[in-house]
C-alpha cells in the first residue's frame, strides 16, 4: 500500500481501487462474460436452425440456454453498466473517488471470481446447470437434478449476490452525499440518477434472491425439503425468484436510459423535453416493479385476487415508460441533431423498447399470458427489452464515454457500420420470433414445418447481430492504439464528465467543481487540488479468491473447502487488522452537497444500507415461513412447536440487555469516556456468546428429542432462520472483537464514536429480528 | 440529548422492553383466542421493533430520509409475507 505501480504492470491491475481502473476492468470482464454468453447462444441458435439438428443433444441444449440466460443477464448486461457506473458517476457527480474504495474493488473481484466459479461448471462431472436460468424448483432440487453444476452455479450466485450488495451500497452512499458543493438533485445528469435508481431497486430485490438461493443450497446440501415439500414448494421459490427477478428487467434496462437522455440532450444541443417528469417515472417505475412480478406466476394457480391486482399493476407499469418515451422522442423535436455513433444506438434503442414494452402489455392480460407463456413470443419479447432496449443503449453510452476514457477518438464510419449491421441483425434474430407465437421456447428440436423458415432466419440474424461486435472491438482497439486525440469535451457535453481531461487524472479534477446558480458552472481553487489518496491493496482479490475455494471446494473437494475457508478466516483476519492499524482511511468528504443527509456519515449511512439488505433478507426468510405454515395449517403442531418459552424469553431478555449495553457504549464514546466503552462492550459480547450458548443448548436438546434439520417442515424452517440468525449474531460479535481491539490498541480518540454507533445501528437489527422470530416460534 | 439523560432513557426503554416481552408471554399462558393472540403478540413485537428502532438506532435522532429506507424495507417485507401467504391460494385460512 502507498507505493503507486506501473499503470500498464499488472500489479496496477491487481491491487487498484480507484474507481476508473475499477470500471475498465468491469468492461473487459463483463465483455468476456457478453462473449461467452454470445457464442452459447450461436450455438443453440445454430441447433434450431432446422429440425433434427444434432449440433447439441437436449442435455448440452439445455446447459447451453441455461448458461446462456445466468452470464447474459447477471455477469454481462448488468455489469456492463456498472463498467459505465463505475468511471462516470463520480467524475458526474464531482467526486474524487466512490466513497468505498476498497469495497468497490471488494465488488468487482467477487463478480469476477463468481463468474468464473459459474463457467467451472461446464467442466465438472453432470456439467452446467440444465434447469433454465430460473432454476424453478422442484426440477432444480436434488431430487430431479443431482448434478453438482446446478449447487456450484448456485454458490456462485451467492456470490455475485455478496459483490452486488456491496456495489450497491457503495454508489448510493457515493451519490447521497459526495456530489460537489451545489450539485442539488434536481441538476444530477440523467444517467447517474439512472444509476441511482437501479441501485436501489438492486438493494431491495437481491435480498430475496439470496433467500431463495439459500434454501435451494439448504435443500440440496442439507437434505431439506423446501421445495420438494408439497406445501407450497414451487410456489415458494417462484415467489423468492420473481420478487427479484422481474425487477431485474428493470436494472439491466434503467442504467440505458439514463444514458440515452445523456446522449440525446448532448447530441440535439438542448435540455431534454419534460426532464423532471423523466425522472418522477423513473421513481415510479422502480416502485411499481416489485409489485407485478406475479404475472410470471399467472399460469401456477395463484390466487385469482392477487392475480387481478398484478395484472393491474403491469398494465400500469407502461404509464411511467410511456412518459420517458415521449419525452426521448418531443426532446428530438425541432433539434439541431448531430447524428453520430452514441445517438444512433440510442435511438435505435428507443425504437426496440418500444417493440419490447408494447408486447410486454399483452402478458399483463390473464388470458393472453395462458396463451403465450413458455412460446417464443415471451423470448422475443424479453429480448427486444433487456437486450434491444439495454444493450443498445449500453453500446450508445459506450461510444459516448469512449474518448472520455482514452483520450482518442474512435472511427465514426466503422461505429456507424456496426449499428446498421447490429441493428438489422438483431431485428432479424428476433422479429420471426413473435411469428413464432405458437413454438414452445423449452424445446432443443422441432418438427413443425412452419417453424423452419423463421427459425433459418432468426439463426441468420443471430450471427449477424453476433459478428458485429468484431468490428466495435476492432475499431476500439484500433482507435486506442492509433486513434486521433479526441479532447477534453468533444461532444459539447454539459456534465461535469467533460469539464476534465481526457482520459481524467487519478483524483478526477484538477480543480475543485463548484456548480452555482442554474447553469453548471465551474470555479477553481486557485489550481491546488486536495491531493487524492492513492490506495493499493490486493486483500479485495485474496478475499474473493479464496471465497472461490471455499466454494468449489464446497462441491469438489473437503480439503480445498477446508483450505479455503482456512484461507478466508486469514485474509479477513488481515483486512480487520490494517483497519485496526487505519492504514486504508478515506476521509469524510467536507464540502459536499448532502441534503437530506446531512447528519450522517458515509460509514454509518453504509451500514443503514447494509441493514435495509438484511431486512430485505429475513422478510424473504419470514415469507417462506408463513407460506409453509398457512400451507400447512391443518397439520402444524398446535401451539409453539416444540419450543421452550422459557428459554426463549430468557433468551430475548439477553438481546434486549446487549442492546442497552451496545446503546450505552455510543454515549460513552460520546462522553469521551473510553474504560466505559470498553466495558459497555464487552458486556455485549459477553450476553452475545451467552445467547448462542443458550441457543446451541436448545437446538441440542431439539435435536436430541429428533426434532432435526431434516425430520421435518417445521423443523428445517426453525433451524434455518435461528441458524441465519445466529449467524448474523456471530458476524455482531466479531464486529465487537475489532471495536474493542481498536479501543484496547488506543485507536479511538475520546468523542469519536462512528464506529461504535455504526456497529450499534446493525446490532440493534439483529435484536429487532429476534424480536420477532421469538414471536413466530415460541408464542404463535 | 444530554449524555447523562441519554443512560436514564435508555435504561427506561430496556424495562419497558423487557416488560413487553413479559406481556407477550402472559398471553400465551393465559391462553387467549388464536385471532386476538396473533394480533397481540405481533403487535407487542411491533411496538418493541419500533422502540428499538426509534432510541437504540438513533431513529428519533438521525435524518429522517434514513427513517424513509427503513419504512420502504418494512414495505416490502409486509408486501413479500402477504403476496406469499395470499397467493398461494389458502387465504383466508379455513
Amino acid at each position: 500500500m502507498g507505493d503507486h505501480p506501473n499503470y500498464y504492470s499488472i500489479k496496477h491491475w491487481l491491487t487498484t481501487t480507484n474507481h476508473k481502473d475499477i470500471g475498465i476492468l468491469y468492461f473487459f470482464t463483463s465483455l468476456y462474460f457478453l462473449m461467452v454468453g454470445g457464442t452459447l447462444a450461436l450455438l443453440f441458435r445454430l441447433q434450431l436452425a432446422f429440425p433434427w439438428m444434432n449440433i447439441l443433444d437436449a442435455s448440452a441444449y439445455n446447459q447451453a440456454v441455461t448458461m446462456h440466460g445466468l452470464i447474459m443477464v447477471l455477469w454481462a448486461v448488468s455489469p456492463l453498466s456498472f463498467a459505465l457506473a463505475n468511471y462516470v458517476v463520480p467524475l458526474q457527480i464531482g467526486a474524487k473517488d466512490l466513497a468505498f474504495p476498497r469495497l468497490n474493488a471488494l465488488s468487482y473481484w467477487l463478480y469476477l471470481f463468481s463468474g468464473l466459479l459459474a463457467a467451472i461448471t461446464f467442466f465438472i462431472p453432470g456439467g452446467a446447470p440444465d434447469v433454465g436460468w430460473t432454476y424453478y424448483a422442484p426440477l432444480s432440487t436434488a431430487r430431479f437434478s443431482p448434478q453438482p453444476g446446478v449447487t456450484l452455479a448456485g454458490l456462485a450466485l451467492i456470490m455475485l449476490i455478496m459483490s452486488i450488495t456491496v456495489g450497491t451500497i457503495n454508489f448510493i452512499v457515493t451519490v447521497a452525499i459526495m456530489r460537489a458543493p451545489g450539485l442539488g438533485w434536481s441538476k444530477l445528469p440523467l444517467f447517474t440518477w439512472s444509476i441511482l435508481f437501479t441501485v436501489l431497486i438492486m438493494l431491495f430485490a437481491f435480498s430475496p434472491l439470496a433467500t431463495g438461493v439459500l434454501l435451494l443450497a439448504v435443500d440440496r446440501v442439507l437434505g431439506t425439503a423446501f421445495y420438494t415439500s408439497p406445501e407450497g414448494g414451487a410456489f415458494l421459490w417462484g415467489h423468492l425468484f420473481w420478487f427479484f427477478g422481474h425487477p431485474e428487467v428493470y436494472i439491466v434496462l434503467m442504467p440505458a436510459l439514463g444514458i440515452i437522455g445523456d446522449v440525446i440532450e448532448t447530441f440535439t444541443r438542448k435540455p431534454l423535453f419534460g426532464r423532471k417528469y423523466i425522472i418522477i417515472s423513473m421513481a415510479s417505475a422502480s416502485f411499481i416493479s416489485f409489485v407485478v412480478y406475479v404475472h410470471h406466476m399467472f399460469n401456477t394457480g395463484m390466487n385469482p385476487v392477487v392475480r387481478k391486482i398484478m395484472s393491474i399493476t403491469t398494465e400500469s407499469i407502461s404509464v411511467p415508460f410511456g412518459v420517458i418515451m415521449l419525452s426521448f422522442i418531443f426532446s428530438l423535436y425541432k433539434a439541431r441533431i448531430n447524428i453520430r455513433t452514441p445517438f444512433l444506438f440510442a435511438i435505435g434503442s428507443i425504437f426496440l423498447f418500444i417493440i419490447g414494452g408494447i408486447t410486454g402489455v399483452f402478458n399483463s392480460s390473464i388470458p393472453l399470458n395462458h396463451l403465450i407463456r413458455g412460446t417464443y413470443w415471451v423470448v422475443a419479447h424479453f429480448h427486444y427489452a433487456m437486450v434491444g432496449a439495454a444493450l443498445f443503449g449500453l453500446l450508445a453510452g459506450l461510444y459516448y464515454w469512449y474518448p472520455k476514457m482514452t483520450g482518442k477518438m474512435y472511427n465514426e464510419r466503422l461505429g456507424k457500420l456496426h449499428f446498421l449491421i447490429s441493428f438489422i441483425g438483431f431485428n432479424i434474430l428476433y422479429l420471426p420470433m413473435f411469428i413464432m407465437y405458437d413454438m414452445p421456447r423449452r424445446v432443443y428440436t422441432y418438427s413443425v414445418p412452419e417453424w423452419i423458415p423463421l427459425n433459418h432466419v432468426a439463426t441468420m440474424g443471430g450471427y449477424i447481430f453476433g459478428l458485429s461486435f468484431i468490428l466495435l472491438v476492432y475499431n476500439f482497439y484500433k482507435s486506442f492504439k492509433a486513434g486521433p486525440q479526441a479532447g477534453n469535451n468533444p461532444w459539447g457535453g454539459w456534465t461535469l464528465e467533460w469539464m476534465t481531461t481526457s482520459p481524467p487524472p487519478p483524483h478526477n479534477f484538477d480543480f475543485e467543481p463548484v456548480i452555482s446558480g442554474d447553469q453548471v458552472t465551474l470555479y477553481t481553487n486557485g489550481g491546488h487540488p486536495e491531493p487524492h489518496v492513492e490506495h493499493y491493496t490486493p486483500l479485495p482479490m485474496y478475499i474473493s479468491l479464496a471465497l472461490f475455494v471455499t466454494f468449489l471446494g464446497l462441491i469438489v473437494s473437503f480439503p480445498i473447502f477446508i483450505l479455503g475457508v482456512i484461507l478466508t478466516i486469514v485474509v479477513l483476519g488481515k483486512w480487520f487488522w490494517s483497519d485496526v492499524l487505519d492504514k486504508f482511511v478515506i476521509p469524510e468528504p467536507t464540502k459536499s452537497e448532502r441534503w437530506p443527509f446531512e447528519r450522517t456519515t458515509k460509514v454509518k449511512f453504509g451500514v443503514w444500507m447494509l441493514v435495509i439488505t438484511e431486512a430485505m433478507l429475513f422478510a424473504g426468510l419470514i415469507g417462506a415461513y408463513s407460506l409453509i405454515r398457512f400451507n400447512m395449517i391443518d397439520v402444524w403442531p398446535p401451539g409453539p412447536v416444540a419450543h421452550d418459552v422459557r428459554l426463549g424469553g430468557i433468551n430475548t431478555v439477553i438481546l434486549l440487555t446487549s442492546s442497552l449495553t451496545a446503546a450505552l457504549a455510543v454515549v460513552y464514546a460520546k462522553m469521551g469516556n473510553l474504560r466505559n466503552v470498553l466495558y459497555s462492550l464487552l458486556a455485549t459480547l459477553g450476553l452475545a456468546g451467552l445467547f448462542m450458548v443458550l441457543k446451541a443448548v436448545e437446538w441440542t436438546e431439539l435435536y436430541m428429542k429428533g426434532f432435526t434439520l431434516t425430520s421435518e417442515l417445521p423443523a428445517s424452517v426453525y433451524y434455518v432462520l435461528t441458524g441465519v440468525h445466529g449467524a448474523h449474531v456471530i458476524a455482531g460479535m466479531i464486529a465487537i472483537v475489532y471495536l474493542i481491539t481498536k479501543v484496547i490498541k488506543g485507536r479511538y480518540k475520546p468523542g469519536v464514536y462512528e464506529g461504535v454507533e455504526s456497529f450499534g445501528i446493525y446490532w440493534h437489527f439483529i435484536d429487532i429480528v429476534w424480536i420477532f422470530l421469538f414471536a413466530l416460534f415460541y408464542l404463535l | 440529548m444530554e449524555d447523562a439523560n441519554a443512560v436514564k432513557l435508555y435504561t427506561i426503554i430496556w424495562v419497558l422492553l423487557v416488560g413487553l416481552t413479559v406481556l407477550e408471554v402472559w398471553m400465551v399462558a393465559m391462553a387467549f383466542p388464536p385471532l386476538l393472540l396473533l394480533l397481540g403478540v405481533l403487535g407487542l413485537a411491533a411496538i418493541k421493533a419500533i422502540f428499538v428502532a426509534l432510541y437504540y438506532q438513533h431513529l428519533k435522532y438521525d435524518d429522517l430520509a434514513i427513517s424513509w429506507f427503513y419504512l420502504m424495507a418494512l414495505f416490502f417485507a409486509l408486501l413479500i409475507v402477504m403476496v406469499f401467504t395470499g397467493g398461494s391460494g389458502v387465504w383466508p385460512p379455513q
